[in-house]
């Protein structure tokens, strides 16, 4: 987990974990995240796993006490298997955006969108580090404090770690503009 | 200005690019609600068939499928996946398991009998190895247009007596999506040095400079210890053989590292637990210096005997008690 904004919670006794995982249409989640997805200034729940992610929004359900089963506001289903997840603005719109890291080295951020559902896979970018056999866990953080943050990617049980920096740049338009 | 009307096209063809490749996002078809899975190895009772698509992580023991071995242990197994409704594949991905399966082909039902797609014969033992099969790719007969059945038919494994067993497989509709942009550092370590236990960290931005020269530096998990590789100020940033070693005492795998100012000397500190299922957990501290952090660990300890036998796969750090000087959790 890595997010950028978060906040002190306690899980078993707000979240009833595993009725509330299991329950989700993409199957058991295998790590959480916790920052601001819509912008409203509220801390979000994103729990990422199986072959997608959940997302609880609602504050009043989500952090208050005595919930159990809270069901997530929102979910989407990658079809690919996934496991650990990361929040931060990576676009800088005030809305934190997701990574989750998965199979064969895949890591999908996720753009949060402004309007429409939170997430979409079209407004997403895919990154693979090559050997992987699984992305086990991703961290966004700002390695080389140019203001622009940087993704590390740890493989799978292996702990093998790779770097992609400056993630919020979209790689291909950055390219073709150099060769012009 | 020709050069401006050229940068927008790019940028715009990058753009609907993007999202022609996003509108083809495929599905899972072991999701559908019409399969069914069968297999001439129904199964053990403690990793059944459903396993083969619960979804689960493809590490644990929880999302394993194992043969059934009531019968003895065969080492080879026939799986048929059957669709209510024909289904049109373009990848199959087979997830092993920490023994892996050394032989097996795929074939789909062409309607009156089975079409092998691809014989795969002694991959890699390399343990919980992911297998991929793309449409255009295989060395046998191509995945048709429409099917109702696919066939993993396992022929060998590389560890005889443990079983055929896989932990997931996934079948889908259409391409994985193609990655924008590979990594820029792989700090892969060398192969064998890998810890095989360690799952996740649990930190709000937990890398830091331990050398002192304003960049941050990534301490990661490795069979031995740690490495912590050091950020240069200029390219390449980051080199698999640019690291500081971090040596630890005892035959466990780091299960779980955190990072943080435990001793409050405003160097920095590395903290590795080396938590297993047949193994006392221990936690292992490194101390920060001003030129780095200390090889060997500055401070050792372990819960009490009787806590002291768990799977610990997660730690992470925090000043608990308000004192400035974070503890490990």
């Amino acid at each position: 987990m890595g997010a950028r904004r978060s906040a002190d919670f306690n899980v078993t006794r707000t979240l009833d974990s595993t009725y509330v995982v299991d329950r989700s249409v993409s199957g058991p989640k295998s790590d959480i995240a916790v920052g601001d997805v819509d912008g409203d200034g509220g801390l979000d729940l994103v729990a990422s796993g199986g072959t997608g992610i959940a997302v609880w929004t609602n504050q009043s359900t989500l952090w208050a006490t005595g919930q159990l089963g809270v069901p997530p506001d929102f979910e989407l289903e990658l079809a690919w298997n996934i496991l650990g997840c990361a929040l931060a603005d990576i676009n800088s719109d005030g809305r934190d955006d997701l990574v989750v890291g998965g199979d064969l080295g895949y890591v999908f951020v996720l753009l949060a969108n402004a309007s429409g559902p939170l997430f979409n896979t079209g407004n997403s970018r895919v990154y693979q580090v090559e050997g992987f056999f699984a992305v086990g866990d991703v961290v966004v953080q700002d390695l080389d404090n140019n203001n622009n943050p940087d993704l590390v990617a740890i493989e799978q049980t292996w702990g093998n770690g790779a770097v992609v920096m400056d993630v919020g740049i979209l790689p291909n338009a950055v390219s073709n503009w150099a060769i012009y | 200005m020709n050069r401006i009307i050229r940068l927008s096209m790019i940028a715009l063809l990058a753009i609907l690019a993007h999202r022609q490749a996003a509108a083809q996002w495929p599905v899972d078809l072991t999701t559908d609600p019409g399969l069914t899975v069968t297999s001439n190895q129904a199964g053990h009772p403690t990793f059944p068939l459903s396993n083969l698509t619960d979804k689960g992580d493809t590490t644990s023991f929880s999302s394993l499928w194992l043969e059934e071995t009531a019968n003895g242990i065969q080492n080879t197994a026939e799986i048929i996946f059957e669709w209510a409704s024909p289904v049109h594949i373009e990848y199959v991905e087979v997830a092993n398991f920490y023994e892996n399966m050394r032989s097996y082909s795929l074939s789909t039902w062409d309607g009156s009998q089975w079409v092998t797609n691809h014989t795969a014969t002694d991959l890699p033992n390399q343990i919980y190895r992911i297998d991929a099969f793309r449409k255009g790719e295989l060395n046998g007969a191509d995945f048709p247009d429409q099917t109702t059945r696919l066939r993993i038919n396992i022929t060998a494994v590389w560890v005889e007596g443990q079983g055929a067993r896989l932990s997931e497989v996934t079948v889908l509709d259409a391409l994985p999506p193609t990655p924008d942009r590979p990594a820029d550092y792989n700090l892969a370590h060398i192969a064998g040095t890998s810890t095989g236990e360690f799952r996740r960290i649990n930190q709000q931005d937990p890398f830091f400079d331990v050398t002192g020269d304003g960049l941050v530096d990534l301490a990661l998990p490795s069979a031995t210890g740690s490495r912590i590789y050091l950020q240069a100020p200029t390219e390449p940033r980051f080199a698999a053989d640019s690291y500081l070693e971090l040596s630890k005492d005892g035959a466990q795998y780091p299960s779980a590292m955190f990072y943080g100012h435990l001793n409050n000397d405003a160097f920095p500190d590395v903290g590795i637990l080396q938590g297993h299922t047949t193994a006392v957990v221990e936690t292992q501290i490194f101390r920060g210096t001003s030129s780095g952090v200390e090889g060997a660990p500055f401070i050792k300890f372990s819960p009490p005997t009787s806590r002291s036998v768990v799977t610990a796969h997660y730690g992470t750090s925090g000043d608990v008690n308000g004192d400035g000087r974070q503890e490990e959790r």
